[in-house]
């Protein structure tokens, strides 16, 4: 069959998807600014931000007090006036703003439960904010980031280190196949390096958005390894494609964007850029020139700095990786990038 | 292999640089935490540390890492001046990351999700609780500790022991009058600590004559016009009144108080306007941070 066909088939099968989801939206609309009731389970991981916390249940933002703790997984009967926000014309964003809320049943997950137990070990031997940093980088946890420092991390363009992210998946799957090269043979490491990845997804929750950084992760470093920036590219639109096709609202998703548009640049701008650069500042640069005009059109700035900032933590960033289970000494380039990006921030 | 091990080397000597760059000085630090709308109150002298109360939110655990040199992960004594969620919240992620030896709090239950967490995170601890009243004293190191307010202990059974149903209060007691006062000296350096008492428990602290003149008042209920009475001030005649205090819909701190604080000759200082208030002492002299 003729690449032209297949094309077509795809773009089909997408325009009926995107049609049914934005359906299952307006279905929701129509219910806005009315009371409901729902029941569901937490299907993100919980965000505390100052006195509340946050998570999603199905397509509904929920926002809370900070007590009761909440976990992943937990079942709830949640009944409030749900809230509308429009994002852009033809789809919104659902939210219920502090409404009852039962515990129907506790969430039970072994990875959530090994992630949440390393994220408490993190905070009994480090402060703040090297401790959330720390469950950032090794669990893409964002937790209990501090607000100033979350925004010096949005302010420098290094976000990205702390959620789970496809660079952090390139790291993860980087330093198991590094440390397990010299004693089991290539192939063997690689396949380790993805089982390492995978266990990652599953402690950050298989949140749509990790699982999408899994793919684009695991393709950037193929991508780069394989040397052949033409496959790499094959392989990322063939990622991309398969993951429209199960949720076509990805495509609003600034995640998304951003994520497939630095894997872009990491495959085929990288390459190309002069080589007495370091590695980490090629990488910096050519990721962060395909992702400029989203930042640009969604948060109004774009910094000069993000290029700077990001060549001096990414080789930072593997390094506290590899010390995921002594952070007693990762607090050292812990505290150099808190350093570095609150004087840039 | 030697490249790894002069990394480790260099992550080594920075370990060093940073303990000596953090190493605690041999002088009293009082610290307001900005923490929002609620009190959290830290005192340190070299490696010793006690907490009063941790606020609404979390932001008590970016205070102690701004002041705690980064391997200090134990408080010898923390103290929550009543159980309400502005001042009990922050303490429950300290119960779970830091190390307590004591833990204070007066005798009352609080039928609130904040109260209970705090309670279970200190159950799972193993943290007893006590309860210090009107006329008790304590040290830790050379900070000096005296209780002048609550009155009297309030049941036989702690409040905040697993088990048994805590005794809750009725709605119309406010938990704010069992709040603890606390007079605390470093050498010649005095301050008060007041939690959110109202003028009526001022009243009393008055005519008890406990009081005496302090260097630093901790203003109580975040500058609640129904507290800080001009005949408290005048007993008390603090140089600087501290108000910890954030945004809220209560109006703290109200311009009556503002202005006592004023007249009784008090240096205003308001966390909300100049984030930690930090003063240091070495017992004689004493000076805000700026």
């Amino acid at each position: 069959m003729k690449p032209v066909w297949l094309l077509l088939i795809w773009l089909v099968i997408f325009i009926i998807r995107f049609q049914t989801s934005l359906q299952a939206n307006r279905n929701l609309d129509r219910q806005a600014d009315e009371p409901i009731t729902i029941n569901g389970r937490i299907s993100s991981q919980i965000t505390l931000q100052g006195s509340s916390q946050s998570f999603n249940v199905g397509r509904v933002r929920v926002r809370t007090n900070l007590y009761p703790a909440y976990h992943y997984g937990d079942q709830l009967t949640i009944s409030g006036t749900l809230q509308r926000q429009v994002i852009n014309p033809i789809l919104s964003r659902f939210s219920l703003m502090y409404p009852r809320i039962e515990k129907v049943e506790a969430g039970n997950n072994i990875f959530i439960g090994l992630k949440e137990r390393l994220e408490a070990w993190y905070s009994l031997i480090l402060p703040e904010p090297e401790a959330s940093l720390m469950a950032g980088i090794v669990l893409g946890s964002k937790r209990g980031l501090p607000l100033e420092f979350w925004q010096a991390l949005q302010k420098t363009g290094t976000l990205h280190i702390v959620v789970a992210s496809g660079f952090n998946v390139t790291v993860v799957m980087g330093a198991t196949i590094f440390l397990l090269a010299g004693i089991f043979r290539r192939s063997l490491a690689i396949a380790l390096g993805i089982g390492a990845v995978m266990i990652y997804s599953l402690m950050a929750g298989m949140e749509p958005a990790i699982v999408r950084a899994a793919l684009m992760g695991a393709l950037a470093y193929f991508g780069q390894i394989l040397g052949r920036p033409s496959d790499g590219l094959r392989l990322l639109f063939l990622a991309a494609a398969a993951m429209l096709l199960v949720n076509p609202l990805f495509i609003f998703d600034i995640g998304f964007q951003l994520s497939f548009l630095a894997t872009f640049g990491l495959i085929l701008i990288c390459p190309r850029l002069p080589k007495f650069l370091p590695k980490g500042m090629k990488e910096s640069i050519a990721a962060q020139l395909m992702v400029w005009p989203v930042l640009l059109i969604n948060f109004g700035q774009m910094s000069l700095i993000g290029i700077l900032v990001n060549g001096l933590i990414v080789s930072l960033v593997p390094y506290v990786m590899f010390l995921f289970a002594l952070p007693w000494l990762a607090y050292v380039p812990l505290h150099l990038i808190v350093v570095i990006i609150n004087y840039f921030g | 292999m030697v490249k790894k091990l002069n990394l480790l080397l260099l992550t080594l000597i920075g370990l060093v640089l940073l303990a000596w760059q953090q190493w605690p000085k041999p002088q009293l630090k009082l610290v307001f935490c900005s923490v929002g709308q609620g009190d959290a109150t830290l005192m340190i002298y070299k490696d010793q540390q006690i907490l009063v109360d941790g606020g609404p939110n979390n932001r008590v655990l970016d205070c102690l890492s701004r002041h705690l040199p980064f391997w200090d992960r134990q408080l010898e004594l923390v103290i929550a001046s009543h159980a309400e969620a502005d001042h009990i919240t922050g303490l429950i992620e300290v119960v779970k990351r830091y190390q307590i030896d004591q833990f204070l709090a007066i005798n009352e239950a609080n039928d609130t999700a904040e109260w209970r967490a705090l309670n279970e995170a200190l159950n799972q601890r193993q943290i007893n609780v006590r309860e210090l009243i009107k006329g008790d004293r304590a040290a830790i190191g050379p900070i000096r500790l005296s209780w002048l307010w609550p009155e009297t202990a309030g049941h036989e059974l702690m409040a905040w022991s697993g088990g048994t149903d805590p005794r809750v209060l009725g709605a119309k007691t406010s938990l704010n009058q069992f709040s603890q006062v606390i007079l605390a000296g470093f050498g010649e350096f005095d301050w008060l600590l007041t939690g959110d008492i109202d003028t009526k428990i001022e009243q009393k602290l008055v005519t008890s004559s406990t009081l005496l003149e302090v260097e630093v008042l901790k203003v109580a209920h975040h500058g609640s016009k129904f507290s800080s009475a001009p005949e408290f001030l005048t007993a008390i005649s603090p140089e600087l009144a501290v108000i910890e205090v954030g945004k809220n819909s209560f109006g703290h701190p109200t311009p009556e108080t503002l202005g006592r604080l004023g007249q009784a000759g008090a240096q205003i200082r308001r966390t909300d306007e100049s984030g930690d208030v930090v003063i240091v002492s070495d017992g004689n002299k004493w000076q805000v941070l700026e």
